[in-house]
This record gives structure tokens, sequence and C-alpha cells, in this order.
């Protein structure tokens, strides 16, 4: 039995480490397609070359803007699966930089505001926060009594611990990555989306399909109650850039009629309401226009209402017109126009 | 506390063995008290709140036990005593799982309890145990090893259903409480093929099951038997496997559990699925019901050779069988899926028993034979599951009618994944179909109680198997509690 169990462990010893060293050198070749994103994203903040304008946000937002489209140099900062988080994150990060952005489009599903979504499947895993901001996340949750993102016992493994198990590129969790990715099949077209991210500032597409009446998020949505955390961190980005005197405007991204029709109407207003709020509170903080609009289904790419080429196309040459009508304009020059946008 | 954590494999199992036999230097009764607290930590982790409920359960049963003992010399008294005791337990069960039920069907309001953990499982050893005292068959009254019966946790949250007398008597034994490598590593083989299946066999397969089920009338006629078969397949390999580790993880304590699951998809019929697909719960069953009920109606008739009539059958075979069936579907859950789901069986088994009749097997048969017959088995049993997983009658019928085109018999997108996925499905049935069982490949090592068929893969203890388990533990690890894909890429 001892020579069983000794060759087991070695057996065992080996072949995880081996894991984990291909865990830790190469997430490239295995992680999901939005990490490439993601990574072009945390490349460009580093170096600080951001331009005049700043989007953050959902996926959405990542999608439909498209910063070459636009009458400035803009980067586009929203990321798959992107809470208030990662933009406050984002933006403290941009604010840093020898020149910050003058201007800010914030842009989030109401969803975004009431679900954890993919915090640590994504921002931690992906590398985009670091382990003093874990630590102040667990702050601010414990603070709030708001477990939902920062659970406590997330995985049986103790809080204290799990920031420095990703941190370490513990394989475990990354093992379905690597699985779903074929150990390193994903190499070549993450590599290709890194280039084309980077090369696009920002933007990269979710679904293409030539429409979709799917219903989303939205449609689903039994009321609108922002999650603590996310309020406080949302509160705590448009402080940061009140501070700053930057202008930021938060420009719903459309959703396909097929989703308009079903969101209820309180899901609606009460989201609207708690925009507004916001821009009463911070007069820095503008929303432009309809907080969910809605366009034709043909515009949408797929399930999760993210918009088409074309329609990425419409939406970005529409937020251009805007903001060249805006620029140098006043707030209610800005509120006017704002039909523009979301039409 | 799940077995597939790493709570449970890193921290809470390596102390409690070292507790268990480090406490066993001090005696069996050290060594019992640190199992029985172990245990209720184990079920604790999940809710501190039901732990009392758990212990009480324990305290009135072994009480309950200890009258029923006393009270034989008045069998009376004996019999009101246990129908009082297994009412109380069925209260409680009724209470936490059936009462929403009940008052929603009345349209009376009422707030669902949060369901304790594992109430099936600890309720129905326990009346199982209280009929044995009924009937005098229980020798060991042990308090120390009624409570290790019960809450020893390996079995504690879904079972095998064990039975007194096969458990007490090894918790009485001087032998389980000495340290024994072989068990040990016999116990982590068996452990790690069951976490395999559960974590590398069926999580991945499960992404599909539940948007399926949620929206059936969407699913074209293949979409609707991906997400059938995947179902099937998914329960299968995820309740073997956590049988599985129940099995390995009883056999590292040096105690051994029955067998509860035996290549059920080979079955050449549905009365032989059952014998086995969860084994104890099917032996519970026939002691507790079927046979009670059967032999209740022979008594009464006393007449021999009466199931060859088709009233006869219709008593002594249809009856208890019915009965059986719809409360072995209403013990899995309240909703009217589990009673159609235990209809269903009945209503398979009454034709399997009434064929048995009027064609005996053959004792060789050709293999198409035997194939169509294992086929047309799992193709029942798929109805079956499909209604037990689904949220509703009319859902589950919705996917049948998808899985028969009435919802059109367009293709899925033909890309990559679509092929990916008939390959795993397909990778999946050669396991079911093509490859022995945990307890076949550990044949050698007596891994459960019961008789066990010898498979073509035998697994022992030389450096080979050494460092394939090495391995695959490796990938046990790495697939236990770790973070899923986003379900929008697929690949």
């Amino acid at each position: 039995m001892a020579r069983y169990i000794g060759t087991f462990l070695i057996s065992l010893v080996f072949s995880f480490s081996l894991v984990w060293v291909w865990v830790a050198l190469a997430p490239l070749a295995y992680l999901d397609p939005e990490y490439p994103a993601w990574v072009a994203k945390q490349h460009m903040l580093a170096s600080c070359a951001l331009g005049d304008l700043v989007v953050v946000g959902d996926s959405r937002a990542a999608v439909d803007i498209i910063p070459a489209a636009l009458p400035m140099f803009a980067t586009n900062l929203a990321v798959g699966g992107g809470s208030p988080i990662e933009a406050s994150l984002a933006i403290s990060r941009a604010l840093n930089c020898p020149s910050p952005p003058r201007r800010v489009i914030v842009s989030f599903d109401a969803a975004h505001f009431t679900e954890p979504d993919l915090f640590w499947e994504r921002s931690v895993r992906f590398g985009f926060t670091t382990p003093d901001d874990l630590r102040e996340l667990r702050r601010v949750s414990l603070q709030l009594g708001d477990p939902s993102i920062y659970d406590i016992r997330r995985g049986g493994v103790p809080s204290w611990l799990r920031p420095v198990l990703y941190m370490l590129r513990f394989p475990t969790y990354y093992f379905n990555s690597v699985a779903k990715g074929g150990v390193f099949l994903r190499w070549w077209n993450n590599r290709a989306s890194l280039a084309e991210v980077t090369a696009t500032r920002g933007q990269y597409f979710f679904g293409t399909e030539p429409g979709s009446s799917m219903v989303a998020v939205e449609g689903h949505m039994r009321a609108f109650k922002p999650l603590p955390v996310l309020d406080h961190y949302f509160d705590r980005m448009l402080a940061l850039l009140a501070q700053r005197d930057i202008e930021v405007d938060f420009v719903a991204m459309p959703m396909n009629q097929a989703t308009r029709k079903v969101v209820r109407t309180d899901v609606s207003d009460a989201f609207a309401g708690y925009l507004v709020a916001y821009s009463t509170r911070y007069r820095n903080f503008h929303l432009i226009g309809d907080a969910m609009p809605d366009w034709p289904d043909r515009w949408f790419g797929d399930a999760f209402a993210h918009l088409n080429p074309a329609g990425a196309q419409r939406f970005s040459a529409q937020l251009a017109a805007w903001l060249s009508a805006t620029a140098g304009g006043t707030t209610e020059h800005a509120e006017r126009s704002a039909e523009g946008v979301v039409q | 506390m799940l077995f597939n954590s790493y709570v449970f494999i890193m921290a809470f199992l390596p102390l409690v063995l070292l507790g268990f036999f480090a406490a066993s230097r001090f005696g069996r009764r050290a060594a019992g008290c640190w199992l029985i607290a172990a245990s209720l930590f184990f079920y604790g982790w999940w809710s501190v709140s039901f732990v009392p409920l758990l212990v009480g359960s324990i305290a009135g049963n072994y009480a309950a036990a200890l009258l029923l003992h006393r009270l034989a010399p008045w069998p009376r008294r004996q019999t009101a005593l246990l129908v009082v005791a297994i009412a109380a337990n069925l209260a409680a069960l009724v209470y936490y799982k059936y009462l929403g039920t009940i008052f929603g069907v009345l349209h009376v309001a009422f707030t669902n309890p949060i369901l304790p953990l594992g109430i099936s499982f600890f309720t129905f050893t326990q009346i199982g145990y209280l009929l044995d005292c009924r009937n005098g068959i229980t020798s060991d009254r042990s308090p120390l090893n009624y409570a290790l019966f019960v809450t020893f946790f390996p079995h504690l949250i879904a079972g095998p259903i064990v039975h007194n007398r096969e458990i007490m008597p090894q918790f009485g034994d001087a032998v389980t409480y000495r340290f024994s490598a072989q068990n040990i590593v016999v116990g982590m083989t068996i452990f790690l093929l069951g976490l395999l299946k559960k974590c590398l066999l069926a999580d991945p397969t499960s992404v599909v099951v539940g948007p399926g089920f949620a929206h059936p009338e969407t699913l074209t006629l293949f979409p609707a038997w991906h997400v059938a078969l995947s179902y099937s397949l998914q329960l299968y390999f995820d309740f073997s496997g956590y049988s599985d580790m129940a099995i390995g993880l009883a056999r590292t304590f040096n105690v051994r559990f029955p067998l509860n699951f035996n290549s059920p998809y080979k079955a050449q019929s549905v009365i032989e699925y059952w014998q086995r697909w969860h084994i104890t719960l099917t032996r519970y069953l026939n002691l507790c019901l079927y046979d009670p009920i059967a032999l209740a109606i022979r008594r009464r008739r006393r007449m021999r050779g009466f199931a060859t009539t088709p009233r006869g059958f219709a008593e002594l075979v249809l009856f208890p069988t019915f009965i059986t069936m719809i409360l072995a579907g209403i013990w899995h859950g309240s909703g009217l899926t589990f009673l159609v789901f235990g209809l269903l069986h009945a209503i398979y088994i009454s034709v399997n028993h009434a064929w048995r009749m009027l064609r005996p097997s053959q004792p060789k048969e050709a293999w198409p034979n035997v194939a169509g017959r294992v086929l047309l088995t799992y193709l029942c049993v798929l109805a079956g599951a499909i209604m037990f997983r689904a949220p509703s009658v009319a859902s589950a019928i919705s996917l049948m009618g998808g899985m028969v085109g009435l919802h059109g018999i367009s293709a899925t997108i033909p890309d990559i994944r679509v092929l990916r996925d008939i390959a795993w499905l397909a990778a999946l049935y050669a396991i079911v179909w093509g490859t022995p069982n945990t307890q076949q490949i550990m044949a050698d090592y007596a891994p459960a109680l019961g008789k066990i068929q010898a498979g073509a893969m035998r697994w022992q203890p030389n450096v080979r198997w050494a460092a394939v388990c090495g391995c695959a533990a490796t990938l046990g690890l790495l697939s236990v509690g770790g973070t899923g894909e986003f379900l929008y890429f697929q690949f």
C-alpha cells in the first residue's frame, strides 16, 4: 500500500502542478472570448491613452458604441458583465492619468444594478480587480450588510483566502475554461480578438445575427431594486467625477421591441426614477433620453439585446451626431438633442 | 457541506478521519462521539437551525424504540405506539415538505417552511428502525450506535438509505475503529470515481437542462431530445456519483454501505431497472410497503395461486404496485409531476409483471433482442425522468411533444457546437452502456454490501493504477467548486 500511496501522491502533485503552470502562464490560450476584451481595456487604462471621451458600462455599451465613429478621440472601457463596480474602478484609474478624460458616457441596463452577474467570473478571474479593490469591496459589503457580491461563504472557501487563490491563478477557478477551451484551442481567436479590440479602442461584437426577437433580461424583471453595494459604487463613481467637474451622460442602450413590449411599467418607471434622482443629486450627471429605449428587432444580433454590426453603426452615428451638436453646449442643449440618440 | 467542495475535501474529511482514528485510541465511545459531533457539524454547516430538529428526531425515535421493546408483551399497545411514532415522523415530513402544496390546492395562504436537508432520508431510516423494533428483529439497542447509524455523515443528506441491521453491528464491531490503510485507499478510490462522475460528467451535462425545461415549448425535435437525454444522463451520473462518494467515504471509516446503483440503464425491463436504480430505496419500499400490503392481501384471501386469475393479479400485483409507486413518487416531492411519475412507473411495472406471466424469459437471447429491451426500458424510464424534472405536467408533455416533432423538426444551428454536443452524449452513453460501474471496477475489494459482479476493468493497488488515479484525482480536484463559464460562450 505504501508504494501505491507514494506513486499516487507523486502523480497527483505532478499533474496538478503541470495544470497550474499552464493556467498561470497561458490564459489567452484557454479563457473565454471575453478575456481578450478585458485585457485590451486594462492595457488602454494602463497606458493612459484614453482620449477626451471614455465610455463605461456593460456589454451593450461595449458593443453599441464604436469609438471610431465618434467625433472625438474616445475609448470604450465598457465590458461584458460589467457593473458599477468595474466602472467605478476604471474611472478612478482613468482619473489618475496625466490627461484624464473630459467627458464620460455611462450605460448600464437595469439588471446590472440589481444582480451580481459575473463579478468573480470576470473582474476577479480576469485580473481586473486588485487585492486592494477586493478588500475595499469586502469592507463596503460588510458595512452595507449586502453580501450579494462579496459572498462570504462562496464555494466554502474562506473569504480571506479566495482573493489570494484568484491572484495565484489557482487552477480550479480556471479549469472549466481550460476544458471548454480545449486546453489551448482559443489561443488564435483570443490573440486576434485582443488585436481587434485594441484597434477598435474597446468596441467588439457579441451576436451578429440579422435580427433577434428574443426577450432580453429586462423582460424578465419583476421589480427594479438596486443592490446596495452596486448603488454604492455607482454613487462613488459619480461623486468622483463631480469632484473633478467632468460631465457624465447616462445613455441607455436600446433594447429590441420584443423585450420592450413585456417590460413591466413599474420596472421601467423605477429605473428612470432612480437615474433622475441621481441627476438631481449631481449637476454634472444627465440622463439622456429614455431610460429604456427600444429599436426594431432587426437591429439586434442576439438574445441579450446586443446590437448587430448594422445596429451598432446606426447607433454610433446617432451618438456622434448628438455629441457634435452638444460639444461645448449647455445641459439644456444636450437634453433637447437627446432624442436623436435613442430614436 | 457538499462532498464535492474544497472545504469538505481539504479540511473536513482529513480532520474527521484523523480525529476518528486518534479518538479510537481512547476507546469506541470516544471515536463514536467524535463521529456524531462531526456529522452534526457537517449537517449544521448548511443551516445550524435544523440541527435541533435532527437531534430531536433521533432522541424521540430512540425513546419510542426503547418503549416498543418494553411493550413487547403487549402487542396491541406496541402497535398503537408504533402508529403514533410513525405518525409523528410523517407529520414532521408533511409539515416541511407537503403542507405548502396541500394548502396551495385548497387555496389557503401558507408560507412554505425551508425544507431541512435530508429530512426524508433520516425520517425513513428511523421509521425502518421502529418497524424492526416492532417486529422484534433489532438486537443492538446502544444509543451511541443508534445515533451513529442515523447521523453518520456519508449517508445523512442523500442516502443510501441504510438499514439498522447492516450498519449498527458494524459500529458495534471493534474492527471498525482500527486504522486500515487498505480501507482508506479503497474508500478514497471509490470516492474519486464518484467525484469524477458528479463533477466531470454530470455537471457539464446539466447546462442545457435548466433552460430546456424552463422553455420546452421552444424546443424542436433535436433540441428536445438533447435536453431530455442530457437530463437522464445528468441524473444518473449525479446521483450514482453522489452514492459512490458516500460509499467511499463510509469505507474510509471501515464501514461498508449497501450498493445503491448497479448500471440501471443496462436494465432489460422496468422491474430490473428498479433493482438497479436507487437500490436502497427500492429495498425500503419493498420491505415497508409492497411486501406488507401484498402479504396482508394474501392473508386476507388465504388463497394460493390466486395471482394467476385477473382478479388475483389486480389485488396481489396491481394494488400494492400502484400504492407503492405512487408513494415513491410523492416521496421525491410534493408536486403533481411526482405523482404522475409514480403512476407512470406503476403502469410500467404492472405491464412488466403481466408480460412476465404471459411470456417467461428465455435463458439466452440474441443480442438484438437484448438491445431492444434495454432501449425500450430506457425510453420508458426517460419519459418518467422528464415528468420527474419538469416544473409542471404541461411542461413535461410539451417537451415530449417536442421530441415527437410537434414543435417542428428544424435542426439546430449546424455549427461545431452541435457536433460537440452529439459527441459528448455519445461518449456518455459509451460509458453508461460500455464500461463497468464503480463497484465492478472495485469488485476485488468488496466495495459495498450485496452481490457484485466483477467487470472487465478491475482496480488493483499497483503502480499503474496509482499513476492513473493520481491524474484522475487532479481532474477531480480541478473540477470541484470551479467557476462556470457564462453560457454565452459554449466554445
